[in-house]
């Protein structure tokens, strides 16, 4: 009888035991992978390249607004700050300290996509023995990847100019990551070259990105730097040619590359730009002086801006304010046609063709009802071109604020306002040099 | 079917044994010392399954074997006696039980095994669960006021809201450090759940349990008690244990208790008159509609008055409890009902208990802990949160109209209509959850015990979050529907021996125990509701669905010996070895924990004990997320509707637990025949291996990644003091004061790096957790020279009006190196005053708490007196503001930009001191004497009155100092108020009932 029952309570004991039930290593996620199943075949490499379009929606509403449009239109005479959050409040009086969370808060998020670009890039070279996978379509992946980290850096070097330079995926936590920020002639040729593989992007395969945006993102970029030439061809090669006709799209349908949103995958836009009335933040609003920059009778006035019956004026470029916060799916304009005609038109007049600049410019005008320009000359080609890229991009980007710097003229410009050269850059945000012993603190302007 | 092999088992052996043995009848009385017969003592012979249970007259009568030589008699709370039947075996025998003078309710069961109260030399403090449920709307956790060394912290008063429970002060930076709590020998699961953020608060699942069930409450702080607990230990250990049945009449109680809650104060913000002359100030016009169309000069609402009432709470609770011998029961029901002052908020909550205990033989029994909770919380946004209740009410200005003319509620600068807030808005949790212990234990020899149990932790919760178009953040209406599973089984196998050697005894446990936690839970958002249908098929255009799984296993072995030696040397040892999955090359932690204590009563004369103990022990923490260690991708990397992956974490495999060494030492006395005891200790607990996210340059596209690093300490003194002012059978007065100083300090953090949480909290080394920091004001600039003497910020053309602050570093401009500590949210004291006077029945309770020298970051403050916004600032800033030569530092200018960003950076002047005194519970209550009772039936009435929150006594300037607006989320973030909803005052009438 003993026995029986210590064989009872025995077999109680290992009915539960023997099961692996409570095997340490049954434990698993069920929404990760780990990073040796990430890239095996064509399907887990197109999964982490849609990952790194995510990515580039950024992973805070918030995060996305600032670092993709906000700061830098607070950061010029585009758009002011109207809201309550004193950090951005701090962009707007061109006074902004490295310990501002926003501008923190909004470097990490390019960071976010250089590494999981770098990733990509690596992870899909490294994939063998899926014949799907075809040479083609690994150099078109690969070039998604390039051309994501070339948008990165172009934002970080516009707000920082010398920055960090990371090329390859993050796998250990050691002092390799104690990135010495490397010159800004450096990383434009970093960006120049990753647009440049631009080429081997395989049309209806990619999520969007193309080759004639890289080459409008290579022209952008070489009209900065003031490769005339260079920013013609690459201007052209996005247009398709001398004979493109923009007037044949209406304004904003002009896309070359966006960030996509919907309304299960959405951002917050919308609610940053409108009136409370109109179930909004109101964070930011069109400037007095960009409202003014409108000639009477452009039609892309009431395309951009919006008046409540008090007067109160609100950016209408995102307008899914139906949907809630979180939900809106107005796609954020990277670059346009519109901005490579003006491009293109821009580096005939420094050339000295101010006819076929005029022509280029005249497109855009047309589009938006208003009459030619007949008499552009060297004197005023400039101002020409600043005006109407001024109005014809307003709050899509940081167009204002690049321009006027690229041009020289931001100290006169905005100076009055606050901004003094040392604004040329942002600093480094405080955290980043506390974390790098190896980044110094930049020549912005400490507050 | 295993059940059913157990019962065929006994029942051949008992009829064997009936067959086998020819029997002779013992019969007999047991009495107590005063000759009063005791009902329901068991009487058995050794070693064998014959027994019976005297009745009612304390007779019994039983068959027993005739080889049979011993009778074995037990009774509760009396000391075992053994007689030798072979002399007398067929007479009618009298016997006399002794009482147990420790008592069985001077056992605790701490770690795996109950140990008398006197033998303990850890460091223990109990709780009567009479006092869980005496504070209005009590939860577990508001009982721990009662326990020296615990910092109690209701993060705001919401009903049914989440708790800070520290004991002993922080261990731990970034995982949980919340004690381990454990019901019935469960250890149960007690974070938040719900996935609706409402702003910074979070929902507690240890709401679910009923304080009228507990019997008492103990909580484990020094290692020695703990360390048994290992991995799960290092902040303390809170064992609740809930009411068994006892042999005898059926008892019956019913406890009613019906009462209202309200507002403590209200926060003075300027009336609409009040609000246009402002305004005028701010920005030159009295056209407020110039601002915001929907700002209306003629209307002034003062939107706390139109949001908070008094609303009712009520609590009903039955019980049942009695048994035989064999079968003891409690059982009970219970609803409680706590609508908060703040209309919409409402915690209703259904209960169930059954606990049996059941004798099958003398050497198996069996028992079973079953409660059963559904209970639904309605929520309100709060906090840090335009569209949140409170939030709105303080900020939106009194120019608004609650409505406009088509219907809508009125509403500006983003901000939620307070009104709408609370009646438009939905948030139902709804929770079903069982906690269940089932065990068996099987008795082969006197002094063994072999016991398996089976344990479960059984969560669910649905949360339906609607909110229709009428509300701000809800243009075409939302619904949100999330479902949450948590299921923990665990298994245990012990094995306990208890032996005594001359004077010597010996107990000691062995055992291995399993643990399966499995979290499962989806989400989903849909927008677009027709007509406000509240309905997920109506919603039209689904924006969320989120789903995952996670579970952690926990592998452990214990070990603990008790050693006591005539009653005055007391050892104790103990260890586990604690496997998890949650770690990949370090799986398994030990835990050691020893205690040694020796009682000099006998020495130091006048003492009835003075016992000095000491222990020692590591105890780990493992509260970090289930993956933490491992490299991943994240799966849920969708970009529109194509599915991606990219990196979530960088992951590290050699993480390990983070260990905790305590050293205690203490001395618990009594004298004048107890008339006063207490216990006093101080105690020193590092935590090394911190698990702490190490800051990585962001460049790398990761901001962290966790590892080992860092220390902390915390050292301090408890003590508390019972004193027995008059024990007479007319008079009674007990108090009890309560007292814990705890010193908390960052030793260690990863290359000396500080790093930032919260609106002003920093985390450094040398300091204690909780610090703000910020500029130091110097008064406020007053005219132009002042100005130009400085010092003043780089960049920034301040103006007369206008914050000075220090400039710390003497460069002569401020700026971010000018910032210091400047609070800590931490208090150095914490306890109570317990009273109890009763004389005749009639008996007053007051219960005072008080928290010292803990900071306040007022974050309210930066919004509504900044004085530089849209926002309604209070009466006293905007009548206190300068305005000219003269008028003072308190209030700076009003104004915008430059004011705006001088003024209102983080700075001392949003640090309040939050040090207060709370007269926490008060009763009054009759006992009606029990003699008229007794012939109807009834066996007690008690009426009383009660009250919480009466009146507390502190300078803090905001609704309430006992506040933080990071909820239970943040270790770091501490004592910061913005917006919170603070707690109630409640007054209650009651009535028990017994039968």
């Amino acid at each position: 009888m003993k026995i029986f029952k210590i064989a009872l309570v025995a077999g109680l004991a290992l009915a539960f035991t023997s099961c692996d039930f409570y095997d340490l290593d049954e434990a698993s996620p069920n929404n990760a992978l780990g990073i040796q199943d990430a890239f095996v075949d064509l399907a887990s490499a197109r999964g982490a390249r849609a990952g790194l379009y995510n990515e580039l929606q950024f992973n805070g509403d918030a995060d996305l607004f600032d670092g993709w449009i906000a700061s830098w239109q607070y950061f010029s005479d585009e758009c002011d700050w109207a809201g309550t959050f004193p950090t951005r409040e701090e962009f707007d009086l061109f006074s902004v300290s490295p310990s501002n969370g926003t501008l923190g808060a909004f470097y990490t998020e390019f960071y976010q996509i250089v590494n999981t670009a770098n990733t990509l890039i690596d992870g899909v070279e490294s994939i063998s023995g899926d014949e799907a996978l075809t040479p083609e379509r690994r150099a078109s992946l690969i070039a998604e990847g390039r051309f994501a980290r070339a948008l990165a850096y172009y934002y970080l070097t516009m707000g920082w100019q010398d920055v960090p330079l990371v090329l390859t995926p993050t796998t250990s936590t050691g002092e390799e990551l104690f990135v010495t920020p490397t010159a800004q002639s450096l990383i434009f040729d970093q960006i120049e070259a990753d647009l440049a593989a631009g080429s081997d992007l395989i049309a209806g395969e990619t999520l969007g990105m193309n080759t004639a945006a890289a080459n409008a993102l290579l022209a952008r970029v070489r009209l900065h730097r003031g490769d005339i030439a260079g920013a013609q061809s690459a201007g052209l090669a996005a247009l398709g040619g001398p004979n493109f006709d923009l007037t044949i799209f209406p304004y904003l349908q002009d896309v070359l590359f966006d960030i996509e949103f919907s309304s299960t995958d959405g951002n917050s836009l919308a609610f940053f730009f409108f009136p409370s009335s109109l179930n909004g933040r109101y964070s930011i609003r069109p400037s007095s002086d960009l409202i003014a920059a409108y000639e009477p009778g452009d039609t892309r006035l009431d395309l951009s801006i919006a008046t409540l019956a008090d007067g109160t004026p609100y950016g209408i470029k995102y307008d899914d304010n139906k949907a809630a916060g979180g939900s809106q799916d107005d796609p954020i304009l990277i670059v346009r046609h519109a901005e490579m005609v003006l491009t293109v038109g821009e580096t005939f007049a420094r050339q000295g063709d101010f006819t076929t600049a005029q022509m280029w410019l005249n497109q855009v005008r047309q589009r938006a009802g208003l009459s030619d320009i007949t008499d552009m000359d060297a004197s005023n080609f400039e101002d020409i071109f600043l005006q109407e890229r001024y109005v014809e991009l307003a709050m899509e980007a940081g167009h204002r604020l690049w321009d006027l710097r690229r041009t020289g003229r931001a100290l006169d410009q905005f100076g009055s306002a606050g901004y003094e050269a040392c604004d040329a850059l942002w600093p480094f945000p405080q955290a980043e040099i506390d974390r790098n012993p190896n980044l110094v603190q930049n020549a912005a302007c400490i507050q | 079917m295993k059940r059913l092999l157990l019962v065929l088992g006994f029942t051949a052996c008992i009829v064997s044994l009936a067959f086998a043995q020819d029997t002779r009848t013992v019969s007999g009385t047991i009495l107590d010392t005063d000759g009063l017969p005791l009902i329901g003592a068991t009487v058995t012979v050794p070693s064998t399954s014959i027994g019976t249970a005297t009745d009612i007259d304390g007779n019994f009568s039983l068959a027993i074997p005739f080889s049979a030589t011993q009778l074995q008699i037990d009774y509760t709370g009396y000391l075992r006696k053994t007689i030798d039947v072979t002399t007398e075996p067929n007479s009618s025998i009298s016997i006399v039980l002794a009482e147990d003078v420790i008592g069985l309710e001077e056992a605790v069961v701490i770690g795996y095994a109950p140990v008398r109260r006197k033998d303990l030399v850890g460091s223990v403090s109990s709780i009567d669960g009479e006092l869980a449920a005496r504070e209005a709307g009590a939860t577990v956790q508001s009982a721990l006021r009662q326990a020296a060394g615990v910092s109690v912290q209701q993060t705001n008063g919401a009903p049914g809201a989440a708790f800070n429970i520290r004991v002993r002060g922080a261990t731990s930076i970034t995982a949980s450090n919340e004690p381990l709590y454990v019901v019935d020998g469960v250890p149960v699961v007690n974070q938040s759940f719900a996935q609706t953020g409402i702003g910074g608060q979070e929902s507690n699942s240890l709401a679910d349990l009923n304080p009228n069930d507990i019997e008492s409450i103990e909580v484990l702080k020094d290692a020695s008690t703990t360390a048994i607990y290992g991995s799960r230990a290092a902040n303390g250990v809170v064992l609740i244990t809930t009411k068994r049945g006892a042999a005898g009449a059926t008892k019956i109680n019913f406890n009613s208790s019906y009462g209202f809650n309200e507002a403590t104060n209200t926060i003075d913000i300027v009336d609409g008159p009040g609000y246009v002359d402002f305004i005028e100030e701010r920005f030159g016009t009295r056209n407020v509609g110039a601002l915001d169309p929907a700002l209306d000069s003629t209307v002034s609402n003062n939107w706390q008055d139109l949001i908070f009432e008094t609303n009712p709470i009520q609590n009903y609770n039955l019980s049942f409890s009695g048994g035989d011998v064999k079968t003891k029961f409690f059982s009970s029901l219970n609803y409680d009902d706590n609508q908060g002052y703040l209309r919409g908020t409402r915690f209703r909550r259904y209960n169930a208990r059954l606990n049996l205990d059941h004798t099958l033989s003398s050497k198996l029994t069996t028992s079973l802990q079953l409660g059963y909770n559904n209970s639904q919380n309605d929520l309100r946004q709060n906090d840090n949160n335009i569209f949140g209740a409170v939030s709105s009410s303080i900020l939106l200005p009194p120019v608004v109209s609650i409505r406009n003319d088509d219907g809508s509620f009125g509403s500006a600068f983003g901000l939620e209509n307070p009104v709408a807030a609370v009646d438009i808005y939905s948030n139902e949790l709804k929770t079903n959850r069982f906690i269940g212990n089932s065990s068996l234990s099987y008795l082969p020899t006197q002094w063994l015990t072999l016991t398996t149990r089976l344990q479960v932790d059984a969560l669910d919760l649905r949360e339906t979050v609607f909110e229709p178009s009428l509300l701000q953040s809800s243009p075409n209406g939302i619904i949100n529907e999330g479902a949450t599973r948590n299921m923990r089984v665990v298994n245990e196998y012990l094995a306990s021996f208890n032996h005594s050697v001359g004077k010597a005894q010996i107990a000691g446990t062995v055992g291995a125990i399993f643990q399966n936690n499995t979290f499962t839970r989806t989400y989903f958002t849909k927008t677009d509701l027709p007509n406000n249908t509240p309905s997920a098929d109506a919603a039209a255009s689904p924006t969320d669905v989120f789903g995952d799984e996670s579970s952690d296993r926990l592998t452990s072995y214990i070990a603990s010996l008790n050693f006591n030696l005539g009653n005055n040397f007391f050892a104790t040892a103990s260890f586990r070895a604690d496997g998890s999955s949650r770690f990949v090359n370090d799986r398994f932690g030990y835990f050691p924990g020893v205690a040694v204590g020796y009682d000099f009563s006998k020495f130091v004369p006048g003492f009835d004990q003075f016992k000095l103990r000491s222990s020692i022990g590591q105890t780990g923490n493992n509260n970090i997320g289930d993956f933490q260690s491992r490299a991943l991708f994240s799966g849920a990397r969708r970009f529109l509707n194509t599915p991606g992956t990219s990196p979530l974490q960088i992951g590290n495999a050699d993480l390990r637990w983070e260990t905790t060494t305590t050293f205690d030492v203490g001395l618990d006395f009594a004298l004048l025949e107890d008339k006063i005891s207490g216990s006093i200790g101080v105690y020193n607990k590092r935590t090394e291996d911190l698990l702490l996210g190490r800051p990585l340059p962001t460049t790398s596209g990761f901001t962290t990644v966790l590892e080992n690093i860092g220390a902390m300490r915390n050292r301090g003194f408890e003590a508390s003091l019972n004193f027995v002012g008059a024990q007479t059978k007319d008079w009674q007065w007990v108090t009890t004061v309560i007292a814990a100083y705890n010193d908390n300090e960052v030793l260690e953090l990863f290359d000396n790096q500080p790093f930032d949480s919260g609106f002003a909290t920093r985390t450094a080394e040398g300091e204690p957790l909780g610090s703000f920091f910020g500029f130091v004001t110097d008064g406020i600039f007053q005219n132009e020279q002042e100005v130009e003497d400085g010092p003043v910020p780089a960049g920034l053309a301040v103006a007369p009006g206008d914050f000075r602050f220090r400039d710390l570093n003497d460069d002569g401009i401020i700026n971010d190196q000018d910032r210091t500590f400047i609070g800590q949210a931490l208090p150095d004291w914490t306890g109570g005053i317990d009273n109890r006077v009763s004389y005749r029945g009639l008996e007053l309770q007051a219960f005072v708490q008080f928290n010292l020298g803990n900071d306040v970051y007022n974050n309210n403050l930066a919004f509504a007196e900044g004085l530089n916004s849209v926002f309604a600032p209070t009466a006293r800033s905007f009548a206190g503001a300068w305005r000219e030569e003269g008028d003072g530092d308190d209030f700076p200018r009003i104004g915008g930009g430059v004011a705006s960003t001088n003024n209102r950076r983080d700075s001392d002047r949003f640090v309040e001191d939050g040090s207060f005194v709370r007269i926490k519970s008060a009763r009054l209550s009759y006992d009606v004497p029990s003699e008229p009772l007794n012939s109807v039936g009834i066996r007690s009435v008690r009426v009383y009155v009660s009250a919480t929150n009466l009146v507390t006594f502190t300078d803090y300037s905001w609704f309430d100092p006992e506040v933080n607006t990071f909820g239970t989320d943040s270790n770091t973030a501490l004592g910061t108020d913005f917006l919170t909803l603070p707690q109630a005052r409640t007054v209650q009438f009651g009535l028990n009932l017994g039968f």
